[in-house]
Parts: structure tokens; C-alpha cells; sequence
């Protein structure tokens, strides 16, 4: 008689694909068919109140104002953040890589602190540096610009959960950054240098294609991980003033936890779910030096 | 069924609250659960309690702030305790599921004359003719003036009606001493609208009344109040510090509740100690209502210890516990006997509050009510802010309240045919 055999790799894998499954494809499965319903307080109160309603979640999300307001704020967020945050990742990682530098690891944990720190923690100290009177208005006065209401005007509400999650952030990216930064060959900055290649011309053709790898997936991490905001507002400014900071999972989260309409809600997490593997798919066209 | 639904829920949505009282529920400690500085006043009053009565009582004080979340997914995983003090606008929600007992049968147990208590606060809590929860403190909205500003002004005493009180603002505001009524808050909107006689929501609370002539007429009042300039368009973000406000002048009218009249006495310069009062809303001829608020004490349907429970909630609502948490906390008593033992009836500035909360009036009681109101704000600022007519945006406002009370409709519906 003959078994068929089950390959070993199955018997390891098994365990996280269990786990998996367990707490993550189910409930991904359970909110996705809960995104076909009207599940709210009356359907938490008896689940004869439920009713199957197809996809008119979706329709009505697309019709709800501030739906597309918490839309184009995560975008600003994510399109203004992301590019922002792997720039000061990219300067401080060449910063460290200069050989002259000393103290290296002693620069680099400190840099990499506010990455460790707990993220409310950091934004409730950040609420006090914003506030008036803050370390921010003394440093604007410092050098004569008028103070700005960083929380509470709301064209500046965004730039400064931007400028807070930066700092906050940027740790992470800094060190993988780093560490692709040592991977690139010296000789090939000799090389250039030889052929008279000024800073910018070397880090155009020299440092940029060496490290596009790890910056791509850097862009793309961070990007994805910039929509996911949440705590940033929610401790900060409570989606205020005026509803600047709204995001989309903070839309999400008044939506299913403030007026229970958890069906409308797990709608909203799909939108974001299908937003983030739509960017996912993005890669970079072909060129020299790209994998 | 009913058990499936909670475990699904218990392990998808709420994971967090479980902990919290999972563990003592089985000792036959009686769990209270209290918001704010009134769940830390709790604390001390339980153990008096205990030590008179025996009975084990913890109390847990929750912030303000998420504590409505916490409470719907404590109610999903099950964790709900024994009583509960709730907002007597989040009453009817927690009676849509099914989650509160209806009192009277320990009422009458305990022999409680439920006429001494504000009967504005009784009929908050009321649902379908059942009592859901004994008043413990109330609140409302009403006017504080400068009076030494009216006075300058020329009027000896602070208008009743609306057609006083806008040539008081009219003179007031053109010297630079206006209303404060920031257009991001729905409550002063509500109060004038409650004013109307006609009620908000129309077929037992399933559709939106605002396009009823009444309450349009209210709301073109409260436009008007910031088109004539007696108001600044305003959010409350723009005014962080309203008694600095109050002091230099920049407003001699505020419509606020009872948790500045402690703020007022404490933060107000010396000198203006005396020329600040309170008094009822204006209305259309006289006195007007304003919105009822206040909390009440729950008694939990899950409770397996439902007498002893309610014995807690008799010892926390009677007058002498309220009076005591009145001076611990400046809340206003609901137990009409604890204001006259109190002196809130000697001093004018609470006395005015006594008056207001006689014609008050609760907002509807339907779980969608707070969502509704919050996007009457947002009409009332569009209509203010010019983007839309008057009609247009009540249109709008009755559309979407409509839209978010469709699912009551369904229901009533169903449970008629």
C-alpha cells in the first residue's frame, strides 16, 4: 500500500500556518463578509437585527464627504510623510557612514531612540512641545517668526503629526539604509573620483543605484505603513481641528467603535486593504543597476 | 445563538476589555463602574458603604475620554459590571441592547419616591413607559452674563424673552461685547431648537423633523444670532482660554453648563467676582427649555446579583450621598431635597440652574441621537458659513438623519407586521 507523503516542509510550516490562519486569514474572511452587512448595535443586541446589504457599504462610503476627506489627509500624510521621512533616514545614514565620524555606535542608538520609544508616550510629550508656550514656539521666537498654533489651526495640524512622525520613524529606515550603504564598493567611488566626479555626481551614480534595492523597499514600507496612521491623531488631536487630521483608520475606528456601524466600518478597512496592495504591485521600471 | 455571537465578537472586536473585571466576577463583589472625577468620588463613598452595610464594593473609575468604546465592547465580551453610572444620552443605546433591567420592581422594593428627583431627569431615563435608571446628578445648558456690562449698557436686568434679549446683544455687541457660542458645538443649537415645541425627530424617532417650520424657525435664530454679529464664528479651538475671554470683556454672554460656576468663582479676577450671573435661556415668550443632561445609575441585566446591586445604587442616589458628592465634585444633585440642604437655593447663580432644569427638556432618546446632532452643527455652520441656504442644508440634515436612522425604521417595521 502505498501513503502519499507529505513533505517535511508542511510538518514545519504547519505550526505558523495554523497560527495564521487561526488569527489572521479568519478574521481577515470574518470582516470581509461583516464589510457585507449592517452589523451595528442593533445586530450586537440580536443577530436576527442583521441584514445582508452586498456592497452598499462601499456605495455609500464613496458617497460620505468625509470618507474622501480622511482619504486625501492619509494621502498627504503617506505622499508628503514617506518622502520626507526616508530623506532624513538617507542624510543620517551618509551622515554615520562618513569614516570620520567617531562614536559611531553612540550616534546611532541615539538616533535610532525615538524609533524604540513607545509611540503614545512620545506623542503625548510631543502635545506639550507642540502646545503653546511650547519648546517649538520658543524656538520660532528664537529666531523671530511668530508662534503658530501647531494643534489647533488646521492648516498646520498635518505638517506637525508629519514633522512628529518623522522624527519618530526615521530610526528604522536609517539603519537598514546604513547598513546597504557600507555594502557599496569603495572602489567604485574611487573609480569616480578618478574620472573627476564632483559629491552629487557620485552620490547620482554611485551611492543612489548601489543602495535602489533596500530605498525601494524602504519607499515601500514606509509608504504602506504611513497609511496605517493612527495613534498619531488619535492621541494628538482627536481627528481635529476641523477635521484635518481625520485618516482613514481613524475615520474607521469612529466609525466601528464610536457609532458601532462595524459593517460600514470593516467596508472602510477593505478600501485601505485594497489601497495598500494596489501600491504593493508598484515596482520600479527597469534600470541600471535595479533588481 | 446568543452565546456564538458573543464569543465571535469576544475574540474579534474586544479583545482589550476583557480583562478588566473577568476575574472578580464571581466573588459576589458588587462592580461599579463610574466616569470622570464622580468615579474617583465613588471610591471613598463605596467604602463608607461597605462599612455600614457589609457588602463588597469595587469601584472602577473610567476616563471620560473613549468611554463610550469601552463600554460597548465590555457589553460585547460580556464584562459589563454589576452597575453601571451612564450618561442619561447613552441610556437608550444600552436599552437597544437589551443590556439594562427596568427598575421598578426594586423601586418599589425600597420604597423610593422617585417625585423628589427632577422629573426632567426621570423621563431621560424612561424608554417605552420603564424606568432604566435612577437620576444621581443632572446637568443642563444655560446663559452667563456680565452684568456690570449690562448694566453700563443701560439694562437693569438680563432679558427673558429672545426679543430682549437680542436688543441686549445688538447694543452689547456693537461695544465690543458679544455672545460666545463656538459653531462646532451642538448643545446651544439643540437648547434653542428643543425651544420649538416640536419634537426632532418625527414616527417615533425613525426620520428627521427639521424641515418642520418650528424648528426651521429655530434654527434661522441661531443663524441669525451670528449673521446680525451678536457672535463670532468661532470653534472652540479658536477660544483656548474662555474665563481670560470672559474677564477683558470680549464676550459678556456664554451659554455653558453647570461645571463653570465652579470655574468661574475659582478663575475670574477678584473684582469681578460679583459681575458675573446666570439665568435661564431666553426662549419665545419667557423662560425657554434648554437640553437636559446629567448621569443616572445603571442596573445591569447581567448582574447575578441584581438585589444587592440596586442596593448599592439606593445608598449612592439618596439625598445625603448626593450632597456630599455635590461638594466634592460641584455636581448638581438630581434629588430636588439635596439642593434646598445644600444652599444651591440660596445662591442665585445655581438657583438659575434649578429654574432651567424645570423646563428642560431631553433630547430624543434614540441610540443615533448624538451622531444626529453632531451633524446639526455641521449644518448650522454651513448654512453660517454661506455654502448653503437655510433649506438646502435642513434638506440635508433630514436626509442624512433618515439615512442613519433607516435601520430603526426597518425594524419597527418588522416588529409591526
Amino acid at each position: 500500500m502505498r501513503t502519499r507523503r507529505l513533505s517535511p516542509g508542511f510538518l514545519f510550516a504547519a505550526p505558523a500556518l495554523f497560527v495564521l490562519t487561526v488569527f489572521f486569514f479568519g478574521p481577515v474572511c470574518a470582516a470581509f463578509v461583516m464589510s457585507l452587512t449592517d452589523f451595528d448595535i442593533y445586530a450586537l443586541a440580536s443577530l436576527h437585527n442583521l441584514r445582508f446589504v452586498g456592497f452598499a457599504n462601499y456605495l455609500d462610503l464613496l458617497q460620505t464627504p468625509l470618507f474622501w476627506r480622511a482619504f486625501a489627509n492619509t494621502c498627504y500624510f503617506a505622499f508628503v510623510g514617506a518622502p520626507l521621512s526616508i530623506a532624513v533616514s538617507l542624510i543620517a545614514a551618509m551622515a554615520l557612514n562618513v569614516p570620520a565620524v567617531r562614536l559611531k555606535s553612540l550616534h546611532r542608538t541615539a538616533l535610532f531612540a525615538p524609533y524604540v520609544a513607545s509611540l503614545v508616550a512620545a506623542a503625548v510629550v510631543w502635545r506639550y512641545l507642540l502646545g503653546s508656550g511650547g519648546a517649538f514656539d520658543e524656538i520660532l521666537h528664537a529666531i523671530g517668526l511668530p508662534a503658530v498654533d501647531w494643534l489647533g489651526d488646521p492648516r498646520w495640524s498635518m505638517p506637525a503629526i508629519i514633522l512628529f512622525a518623522v522624527w519618530k520613524n526615521f530610526g528604522y529606515n536609517m539603519l537598514i539604509l546604513l547598513a546597504a550603504l557600507q555594502n557599496v564598493p569603495q572602489d567604485l567611488y574611487d573609480a569616480a573620483r578618478v574620472d573627476g566626479a564632483g559629491p552629487w555626481m557620485r552620490f547620482h551614480h554611485v551611492t543612489v543605484p548601489g543602495i535602489a534595492p533596500s530605498l525601494w523597499l524602504v519607499a515601500l514600507l514606509t509608504t504602506a505603513g504611513y497609511f496605517q496612521i493612527f495613534a498619531e491623531p488619535y492621541v494628538m488631536t482627536q481627528g481635529g481641528p476641523a477635521q484635518s487630521t481625520v485618516t482613514l483608520l481613524y475615520f474607521m475606528y469612529q466609525d466601528g467603535f464610536k457609532w458601532w456601524n462595524l459593517g460600514h466600518a470593516s467596508a472602510t478597512a477593505f478600501i485601505l486593504f485594497a489601497v495598500l496592495v494596489g501600491l504593493s504591485l508598484l515596482r520600479p521600471r527597469t534600470r541600471e543597476g535595479v533588481a | 445563538m446568543k452565546l456564538d455571537r458573543r464569543h465571535l465578537l469576544a475574540s474579534a472586536a474586544a479583545a482589550g476589555a476583557i480583562g478588566l473585571t473577568s476575574c472578580s466576577r464571581s466573588s459576589g463583589a458588587i462592580q461599579v463602574w463610574a466616569m470622570g472625577v464622580e468615579g474617583e468620588a465613588l471610591g471613598t463613598l463605596a467604602e463608607r458603604f461597605m462599612r455600614d452595610r457589609g457588602t463588597e464594593v469595587v469601584v472602577q473609575a473610567l476616563p471620560w475620554s473613549s468611554a463610550h468604546e469601552k463600554l460597548l465592547t465590555a457589553f460585547a465580551a460580556d464584562s459589563l459590571p454589576d452597575v453601571l453610572a451612564l450618561g442619561n444620552t447613552w441610556v437608550p443605546e444600552f436599552v437597544a441592547l437589551d443590556a439594562l433591567e427596568p427598575l421598578e420592581p426594586f423601586v418599589a422594593a425600597h420604597r423610593i419616591d422617585l417625585n423628589k428627583d427632577f422629573a426632567v431627569a426621570r423621563r431621560s431615563v424612561t424608554i417605552a413607559d420603564k424606568l432604566y435608571g435612577l437620576p444621581w446628578y443632572v446637568d443642563t445648558r444655560l446663559l452667563y452674563y456680565r452684568r456690570d456690562l449690562l448694566k453700563a449698557a443701560g439694562f437693569d436686568r438680563i432679558a427673558v424673552t429672545r426679543s430682549e434679549w437680542d436688543r441686549q446683544l445688538s447694543v452689547l455687541s456693537r461695544a465690543g461685547h458679544g455672545l460666545l457660542m463656538p459653531i462646532n458645538e451642538y448643545e446651544p443649537l439643540v437648547a434653542f431648537s428643543l425651544q420649538a415645541g416640536a419634537p426632532l425627530l418625527l414616527d417615533n424617532g425613525t426620520r428627521g423633523g427639521f424641515r418642520q417650520p418650528a424648528v426651521r424657525q429655530a434654527f434661522a435664530y441661531v443663524a441669525s444670532l451670528y449673521d446680525r454679529g451678536f457672535a463670532p464664528v468661532v470653534t472652540n479651538t479658536e477660544v483656548p482660554d474662555i474665563y481670560g475671554s470672559f474677564a477683558r470683556g470680549d464676550f459678556a454672554f456664554l451659554i455653558s453648563g453647570p461645571w463653570n460656576l465652579g470655574e468661574f468663582a475659582q478663575r475670574l479676577p477678584a473684582d469681578l467676582h460679583d459681575a458675573w450671573a446666570t439665568a435661564p435661556l431666553p426662549g419665545l415668550s419667557g423662560a425657554g427649555a434648554s437640553l437636559a443632561g446629567g448621569v443616572s445609575l445603571c442596573l445591569m441585566r447581567a448582574s447575578r446579583n441584581k438585589a444587592r446591586a440596586f442596593a448599592v445604587i439606593d445608598y449612592i442616589c439618596n439625598a445625603r450621598q448626593q450632597q456630599i458628592l455635590h461638594r466634592t465634585t460641584g455636581d448638581l444633585p438630581a434629588d430636588q431635597m439635596a439642593w434646598f440642604d445644600t444652599g444651591l437655593m440660596r445662591d442665585p447663580r445655581s438657583k438659575a440652574f434649578f429654574d432651567q432644569l424645570m423646563i428642560a427638556k431631553p433630547p430624543p432618546m434614540v441610540p443615533e441621537w448624538e451622531r444626529i446632532a453632531n451633524e446639526m452643527a455641521t449644518a448650522l455652520e454651513r448654512i453660517v458659513r454661506g455654502v448653503e441656504p437655510l433649506d438646502a442644508a435642513l434638506a440635508r440634515l433630514d436626509a442624512f438623519a433618515d439615512a442613519v436612522l433607516a435601520k430603526r425604521r426597518w425594524m419597527r417595521g418588522r416588529a409591526q407586521a
